[in-house]
């Protein structure tokens, strides 16, 4: 990618650095690695970039003040989320439904208004589209420049982020966990599994949102349906890979300085506890604790996406836009 | 810790590493010892980038490479002074070297579109010469060989004409280990700047070394007290121009700057010492490192002005920018009138008429100036003005010890040792014992390696 460009400007080292997927190989064969007096440590100083460029393009901009910290500002929105639901719980219906045991079809939408449930959950979306989008379009003004990405662009884009193609890194792997480990697929498997975990649990929601709205059909659904299967499946995968990767993290962390690692962990221990708190909602369902823990759950969600344009979520924007980027510049060299 | 090795292997650069790796084809039992802690490893091997072979078309270059001009070569910048049994032996086992690496699984380039003079006979390590050094310290570990980092041998005890034992001194402390056979692998002595001060006096203080600060010779001495036949002398190295704020050691090929030939160079007295436009930089960029050797407190300075900036490779280092001459001068700590007069002079000498160009031998050259410039004669008058200083960079020496073809170190009498060997810079001067040519080291170090490693063994056993 590198190769081409000639001069190095801002722009263009937060392009690379969001290339970057901190796999390790440049650092295993820079002969200029610590303790070398220059002390170079392209993944450090790449992971420092990118997580300039999340703060420097959030939207709204102010925003950006929370995106560094990530626990604190994680936990106020958890607060908040379950302020708000709560609220909501209190403004309709019996005081303790909550610590009943209640079953059949539309059980969750006594707990929560099934209308309410929707329109917050469509704002939301909303939001994260629209700040994705705006964050997205400032950064491709800055690196892309002139030069006009295609549809055959974000095709490839699309393939190669779906694919995990670069996490192969053409047959190499990551040097991954620890740095001076050989090459291996362990990076790309956990990150499939959240990848492919997450968008299951998507599916599950989408496929919820079919049933109850086109077909009628209200939840909770049977253990043998097209939400609960995709959502049991994409929740232990993501449990398994976000822990894998808080455990790799972990162990290799003493190795490392890599300043993206606050935000990676705020991440995934959100992923990790909205993955766990849905399993926990479908195991208790029939019981006295599903109302609790529903409020709970949904308040893991809304963490999830009101912080989705500013932690780590916000990777595949950049990320997808940069490989994007990076087909272009490949097309117009020919290559 | 075991105190016997069938196979001791001193030193974990590129040919201390191909040596071992072709020991153990045949045995298990192998110690090999480096100087450097773990992250340090590999030697001056990290900071390389490509070999030499000879080959027929291939995927890893643009063109084929017979043996015959392979060899000729090496006898041209040699001055005929090569052992040029040696010489034929590395030329023809080089075929082997693209198999061989990936048998280790080190990636090679394919071809380089025509971005570089040596695309031809030369391959590209992917990754340079630190993904090669660690592909084969990855072999040597699923192979079971032992590696002790942060471990020096200190000596060597002989009986007779055999290698009985090896005095290692590591993190525990001084032991010896018995030895079947023993492969020396420990580089050049380009690192010990007290020893090149015998011939070079306090000179060294200036000296910058390019490569690794562990290649301190210290073989090279055991063998000397030994009676072992030797070649070369301290006098001898290869230098280039590095910018003079390089780190002591270890700067690498970063540190190299090739403004000469689009500039004027001047010492610290403010006065040019040689053409720097004489011939094509490939093969004049290793002479400076010398010339600047020679230098009042082995300095030199580039002057370029704006419309040659661009002509040459970034540096490392920015360099030291002005307005005008004089301005530079000071900054640079020249004489400002020497300068001036120096870039008067050269620029009233230029040919009025001329076609500038880089790419080739071109026809703008001074006249009339006692050290003349043959080639890219600009005049220097476009501010702003830019100055590097130089120091000479070691990148290695040709002082080593005299081996056969199965890499046995020869004694004063001439006589082979039976299980004592030698591979990479330590040799290299049989073959390349001056001038320079590019990718050749390793060369040497893989072939007289993979050689030294199996005829190691079967010494170790008789
Ligand atoms: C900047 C630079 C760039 C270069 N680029 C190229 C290139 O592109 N192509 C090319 O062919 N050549 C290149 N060369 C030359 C090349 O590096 C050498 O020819 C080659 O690496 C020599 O290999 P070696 O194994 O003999 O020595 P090294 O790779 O230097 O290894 C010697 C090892 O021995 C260890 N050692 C020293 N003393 C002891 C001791 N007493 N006990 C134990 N261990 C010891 C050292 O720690 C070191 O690791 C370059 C050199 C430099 C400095
Ligand atoms: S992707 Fe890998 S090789 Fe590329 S910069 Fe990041 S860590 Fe280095």
């Amino acid at each position: 990618m590198i190769e081409y460009r000639r001069e190095f400007k801002t722009a263009d080292v937060e392009y690379v650095s969001n290339l970057c997927h901190d796999c390790g190989q440049c650092f295993d064969v820079c002969p200029y690695t610590p303790p070398n007096e220059f002390s170079v440590d392209i993944p450090k100083i790449l992971s420092e970039i990118r997580t300039e460029t999340y703060r420097k393009y959030a939207t709204p901009r102010k925003m950006s003040l929370f995106s560094g910290s990530g626990i604190g500002f994680t936990l106020m929105l958890f607060g908040f989320s379950f302020l708000a639901l709560f609220v909501i719980y209190l403004s309709s219906g019996n005081y303790l439904r909550i610590f009943m045991a209640i079953s059949g079809p539309g059980s969750f939408y006594v707990i929560l208004s099934n209308d309410i449930l929707d329109v917050a959950g469509t704002l939301i979306l909303f939001f994260v589209v629209l700040a994705w989008s705006i964050s997205g379009k400032k950064f491709l003004k800055e690196v892309g420049g002139h030069s006009n990405i295609g549809l055959y662009d974000l095709i490839r884009a699309f393939f190669d982020s779906f694919g995990e193609k670069w996490f192969r890194g053409g047959g190499a792997g990551c040097n991954y966990p620890h740095r001076d480990e050989r090459g291996s697929y362990k990076k790309m498997i956990t990150h499939s599994l959240v990848l492919y975990g997450f968008l299951l649990d998507f599916l599950a929601t989408t496929s919820a949102f079919v049933e109850q709205d086109f077909f009628h059909v209200l939840p909770p659904y049977p253990i043998l349906s097209m939400p609960v299967i995709s959502g049991i499946t994409g929740g232990v995968m993501l449990i398994i890979g976000a822990s894998l990767f808080l455990i790799f993290d972990y162990i290799s962390s003493s190795e490392k300085d890599v300043s993206m690692t606050p935000i990676d962990r705020t991440f995934l221990v959100a992923l990790l506890l909205t993955a766990f708190t849905g399993l926990l909602v479908l195991g208790f369902r029939n019981t006295s604790l599903m109302g609790t823990l529903l409020l709970i759950h949904l308040s893991m969600v809304s963490v999830l996406f009101i912080s989705a344009p500013y932690g780590k979520f916000v990777h595949l924007v950049y990320r997808f836009i940069s490989i994007g980027q990076y087909h272009l510049e490949k097309r117009l060299h020919g290559d | 810790m075991e105190n016997s090795y069938s196979v001791l292997i001193i030193g974990g650069g590129n040919a201390g590493l191909c040596a071992a790796l072709s020991a153990a084809e045949h045995t298990s039992d192998i110690l090999l010892v480096e100087a450097a802690p773990k992250p340090e490893r590999g030697g001056n091997t990290k900071y390389t980038r490509d070999i030499r072979y000879a080959h027929d078309l291939d995927g890893y270059t643009t063109g084929e490479y017979p043996d015959d001009e392979f060899v000729n070569d090496v006898v041209r910048v040699t001055n005929n002074n090569t052992d040029v049994d040696l010489l034929k032996m590395v030329v023809s086992e080089s075929r082997n070297i693209p198999s061989w690496l990936q048998n280790k699984d080190v990636l090679i380039h394919r071809a380089l579109k025509g971005t570089l003079h040596l695309g031809r006979t030369n391959l590209f390590m992917f990754g340079g010469g630190k993904a090669m050094i660690n592909s084969y310290y990855a072999a040597a570990e699923k192979l079971g060989i032992k590696i002790e980092y942060n471990t020096k041998c200190t000596d060597l005890e002989f009986s007779g004409n055999r290698v009985t034992n090896a005095s290692l001194n590591g993190p525990d402390g001084n032991r010896t280990v018995k030895v079947g056979s023993v492969v020396v692998a420990s580089g050049g002595l380009e690192a010990n700047l007290e020893w090149l001060s015998e011939y070079w006096g306090s000179a060294t203080g200036n000296f910058i070394v390019r490569g690794t600060r562990y290649n301190r010779g210290e073989l090279l001495r055991v063998l000397l007290r030994h009676k072992t036949k030797t070649i070369g002398n301290l006098s001898q190295f290869h230098s280039v121009a590095v910018d003079a704020r390089s780190p002591k050691f270890d700067g690498g090929i970063v540190t190299r700057i090739d403004s000469i030939p689009y500039s004027i160079t001047v010492n610290r007295d403010g006065n040019r010492f040689y053409d720097e436009g004489e011939d094509l930089w490939p093969k004049r960029y290793a002479i400076w490192g010398r010339l600047i050797a020679e230098q009042p407190g082995q300095l030199a300075f580039s002057i370029v002005d704006s419309k040659a900036i661009n002509l040459f490779l970034p540096t490392v280092f920015e360099p030291v920018r002005d307005d005008t001459i004089s301005g530079l001068a000071i900054k640079l700590g020249i004489s400002p009138e020497n300068l001036s007069r120096t870039v008067m002079e050269y620029n009233q000498s230029l040919k009025r008429k001329c076609t500038f160009n880089p790419g080739i031998l071109d026809d703008c050259s001074t006249s009339g100036l006692a050290v003349p410039k043959s080639h890219w004669a600009a005049p220097i008058d476009s501010p702003p003005f830019y100055g590097y200083s130089f120091r000479p960079g070691i990148t290695f020496t040709y002082y080593g010890v005299k081996v056969n073809s199965k890499g046995q170190v020869l004694s004063d009498d001439g006589n082979p040792s039976r299980n004592l060997f030698a591979a990479g810079e330590i040799m290299s001067g049989n073959i390349l014992s001056e001038g320079y040519l590019a990718g050749f080291g390793l060369t040497i170090g893989t072939v007289f390696g993979i050689t030294a490693g199996k005829e190691a063994v079967s010494a170790a056993g008789s």
